[in-house]
C-alpha cells in the first residue's frame, strides 16, 4: 500500500485528530495569510502615499564650467523613477546694449554701493527653459504685465522689466543686445558672442526686494530673463547648451537616493563640483508612520511564522510520538524511513490543502479589521511622536507634520493564497521533520522493544 | 531447501553483556522452528536479527545465500520476512483486508477466510475485534506477502487455549503447506513447541537442538 493510501486513511478514519489538526492549520493560514494581504496592502498604500507626496532635488552644477549640458539633462532624464526634469536654468549677468551699439540705462536707486566698475549697464541675467518656473516668479512675486513666458524652443528672446523697459524705451518685440566686457570676463578661452534678442514679455516685481542689494547689477528692475541658447552663446558660443541647475522630479521619494547614485555615474560631468539639495519634507514626515507600519507588519508576519512552526511541531511531536508503534510496525514491513515520513507529510497536507482554501474566506473577514487596528495604532503613535516634535521645533518652517497614511485597502489575492500554500508546505514539512527525526534515527528493534 | 544460514552470530548489548555467544544453524523452508528459552535469554533478539530489525555484533547472517548487511536490512524486511507478534501490531485506522494489503496487493478477503474471518468481519474496525480475531488478521498479513521467512515472537502468547490450538495450526500449515514457509517460533508455550518440526534451546547465548 503507498504512502498516499495509508495517509488517506489515517485522515479520514481518524477524524478526531484531523479535524483538530485543521482548526490549528486554519488559524495558522488565516494569520499568515492575513499578514501577507496587510503587507502587500501597506506597501501598496506606502507607495501610493509616497507618490502622492513626490520629491524632488535641485541640480547645482555651476561650478562644473558648463558641464550640464542638455544632453546630460535627458540622460538623467531617462534614469528609471525620475519623473522629469525640470527647470534647468543659469543665472550670471551681461550688459546692455541698443542694437546700435549704445549701452542702455539700468536703475541705480535702490543699491548701497551704486554701479562697479564695468557693470553701470549691466544686470542679473537668467536664463530658463521655461521662466514661469523661475523662482523669481514662482516665490518672490514677479508678475508678466504684458507679452509671454520664455518656453521651450525659444531663441534669442527676452524678458525685461517695466521700470527697464520704461527707462529704455523698449516694448514687446523690440530687440536689445546681451554682451559682456572685459571686466566681466575674468575666465579664460571663452569665446563671447554678443547676442541680439527680441523682447517678448514685459514683468514687474509685486514685493519689494527685501535687504538693499550692494550693487546695482542685482537689483530686480535691471534683471532680464533670456532663454538657454542666447545664454551659452553669449558665455561660449563654441558650446553646447548648458545649464547651471535644474530640478529633478522623482516619482517616490524613497528612491532619491538611488536616482542621485545612478545620476552620478553619468560621465562628462565633474560631479564632486556640483552639489544636490533634497526636496522631500513631506515624505520625510510621512516616512515615520510608513515604517512603523510596515515594521509592525513584517514583526507580526514573523512572529506568526515562528509560532506557528513552535505550535505545530510540538503538535506533531505529540502525535508521531502516539503513533511510534505504527512506525515500528512500518519498519518492520520494510517501509522505508522517507515512505514513512512521505505519509506523515501526506496526511498534514491533506488537510492543510482544506484548511489553507478555506483561511482565504476567513482572512478575507478579519484582514480588514485587524489592518484598521494597527492602522489606527499606527497613526496614534506617530501623531504622538509629532507632537512631541513640533513642540520641540515650533516655526520650522518646512515641517508640515503631515500623516498621509489614512486608510488600508486590503484585499486578498490569489497570489497570496499560493503564498501560504508554499510557505505553508514547507511549515508543515519542517514541522514533521522535526518530529519524526528523534523516532527515525531509532532502529527498528529499538521502537518495537518500547512498544512491547 | 536451506534458506536462512546464521554463522557464528554474537551480539552483546555492552561489551560485557554478551546475549549471544556464537549461533551456528541452517534453516529450511516448509519447516516450522521452535526457539524455547527462560526469558532475557536473548530469545527475541534472535528473531531480530534474523528479521533485520538489528545487526549482529559479529557474524553474518545468509538469506538465500546472501548477507543480509550488505542486501540492506530494510529490502531483507521487506522481501524475505514477514513478521507476527504477541501483541498483533495491526494498525488501528485500518480495518483487516487494509491491514492484509499493507504487504499485499492481491485481494485480502480469501487470504483473511483462510485463517478464519467473515466477509463482515473483514470490514470491521480492527479494534473491535478479539485478541484472537486480530492474531488471526496479523497471521494473514504475514501470509500474504511474499516473505519466505515467517518470524512469529510469542504468537499465542495472549490468547486462549483453543484460539492458541487454531493460531498453531495456521502456522504449521504455513509451514507445511504450500509453498512452505520457513516458521521461526519464539515461545514459551511447550505445547506450541511440541508441533514444531525442530526445537532449539537457547541457553547461554548458545543454541542447542
Amino acid at each position: 500500500m503507498d504512502f498516499l493510501k495509508r495517509a488517506f486513511l489515517q485522515t479520514t478514519r481518524k477524524k478526531g485528530k484531523s479535524l483538530l489538526l485543521f482548526f490549528v492549520l486554519l488559524v495558522i493560514s488565516t494569520l499568515i495569510l492575513t499578514c501577507f494581504a496587510i503587507r502587500s496592502a501597506t506597501d501598496t498604500a506606502a507607495l501610493n502615499v509616497r507618490e502622492s507626496l513626490g520629491g524632488s532635488f535641485t541640480l547645482n552644477a555651476k561650478r562644473t564650467d558648463g558641464q550640464l549640458t542638455g544632453h546630460v539633462l535627458d540622460q538623467i532624464a531617462a534614469i528609471p523613477g525620475v519623473e522629469k526634469v525640470d527647470n534647468a536654468r543659469s543665472e550670471s549677468y551681461a550688459e546692455y546694449k541698443s542694437t546700435d551699439g549704445m549701452s542702455l540705462e539700468v536703475k541705480t536707486e535702490g543699491a548701497l554701493m551704486g554701479a562697479i566698475d564695468g557693470f553701470e549697464h549691466a544686470g542679473k541675467l537668467q536664463s530658463n527653459v521655461y521662466s514661469e518656473k523661475d523662482e523669481f516668479f514662482t516665490d518672490k512675486g514677479f508678475e508678466l504685465l504684458e507679452g509671454r513666458h520664455i518656453t521651450k524652443g525659444d531663441e534669442n528672446v527676452a524678458l525685461i522689466h517695466e521700470d527697464f523697459a520704461e527707462l529704455n524705451g523698449l516694448a514687446v518685440g523690440d530687440t536689445f543686445i546681451l554682451d559682456l566686457n572685459g571686466q566681466m570676463l575674468e575666465i579664460e578661452n571663452y569665446e563671447s558672442t554678443p547676442v541680439t534678442v527680441e523682447v517678448i514679455g514685459i514683468y514687474t516685481n509685486t514685493e519689494e526686494q527685501e535687504v538693499a542689494e550692494n550693487v546695482t547689477y542685482t537689483l530686480y528692475e535691471n534683471t532680464v530673463f533670456t532663454d538657454p541658447t542666447s545664454f551659452t552663446q553669449l558665455f561660449d558660443a563654441g558650446r553646447e547648451t548648458y545649464y547651471s541647475y535644474a530640478e529633478v522630479l522623482v516619482n517616490d521619494p524613497a528612491k532619491l537616493d538611488s536616482v542621485v547614485a545612478e545620476m552620478k555615474t553619468i560621465e562628462g560631468v565633474d560631479w564632486d563640483a556640483s552639489n544636490v539639495t533634497y526636496h522631500d519634507t513631506d515624505y520625510q514626515n510621512a516616512k515615520e508612520s510608513l515604517e512603523t507600519l510596515g515594521n509592525l507588519v513584517s514583526i507580526a508576519v514573523v512572529i506568526i511564522i515562528v509560532v506557528s512552526i513552535v505550535l505545530l511541531a510540538l503538535i506533531l511531536t505529540l502525535w508521531v510520538r502516539g503513533r511510534i508503534h505504527e512506525t515500528g510496525v512500518f519498519m518492520s514491513m520494510g517501509f522505508g524511513k522517507v515512505n514513512i515520513f512521505m505519509q506523515h507529510v501526506a496526511e498534514i497536507m491533506l488537510v492543510a490543502i482544506l484548511a489553507f482554501a478555506l483561511s482565504f474566506a476567513t482572512s478575507s473577514i478579519i484582514a480588514q479589521n485587524v489592518g484598521n487596528t494597527l492602522l489606527e495604532q499606527t497613526t496614534a503613535q506617530t501623531e504622538e511622536t509629532a507632537d512631541t516634535d513640533n513642540t520641540e521645533t515650533a516655526g520650522t518652517p518646512d515641517s508640515t507634520g503631515a500623516v498621509n497614511l489614512t486608510e488600508l485597502n486590503i484585499s486578498i489575492s490569489p497570489i497570496h493564497l499560493l503564498f501560504v500554500y508554499v510557505l505553508g508546505t514547507l511549515i508543515i514539512v519542517l514541522s514533521v521533520a522535526i518530529a519524526t527525526i528523534p523516532i527515525m534515527k531509532m532502529k527498528p528493534k529499538e521502537i518495537l522493544s518500547s512498544i512491547s | 531447501m536451506n534458506i536462512l544460514e546464521l554463522k557464528n552470530v554474537k551480539f552483546s548489548y555492552q561489551k560485557s553483556k554478551s546475549v549471544l555467544k556464537g549461533i551456528n544453524v541452517t534453516l529450511e523452508k516448509g519447516k516450522i522452528y521452535a526457539i524455547l528459552g527462560p526469558s532475557g535469554c536473548g530469545k527475541t533478539t534472535l528473531l531480530s536479527l534474523i528479521g533485520g530489525l538489528d545487526t549482529p555484533t559479529s557474524g553474518e547472517i545468509l538469506c538465500k545465500g546472501e548477507n543480509v548487511s550488505k542486501v540492506g536490512l530494510a529490502n531483507h524486511r521487506k522481501n524475505n520476512v514477514a513478521f507476527i507478534f504477541q501483541s498483533y501490531n495491526l494498525i488501528d485506522y485500518m480495518n483487516p483486508s487494509e491491514n492484509v494489503n499493507l504487504t499485499s496487493k492481491l485481494p485480502a478477503l480469501p487470504i483473511l477466510e483462510k485463517v478464519g474471518l467473515t466477509k463482515d468481519e473483514a470490514r470491521r474496525n480492527v479494534m473491535k475485534l478479539s485478541g484472537g480475531q486480530q492474531q488471526r488478521v496479523a497471521i494473514a498479513r504475514a501470509l500474504a506477502s511474499d516473505a519466505e521467512i515467517l518470524l512469529a515472537d510469542e504468537p499465542t502468547g495472549n490468547l486462549d487455549e483453543d484460539t492458541a490450538q487454531s493460531i498453531t495450526e495456521l502456522l504449521l500449515d504455513s509451514a507445511h503447506g504450500a509453498p512452505g514457509k520457513c516458521v521461526i517460533i519464539v515461545t514459551h508455550s511447550n505445547e506450541l513447541a511440541k508441533k514444531a518440526d525442530v526445537v532449539f534451546q537457547l541457553k547461554k547465548g548458545m543454541l542447542q537442538e
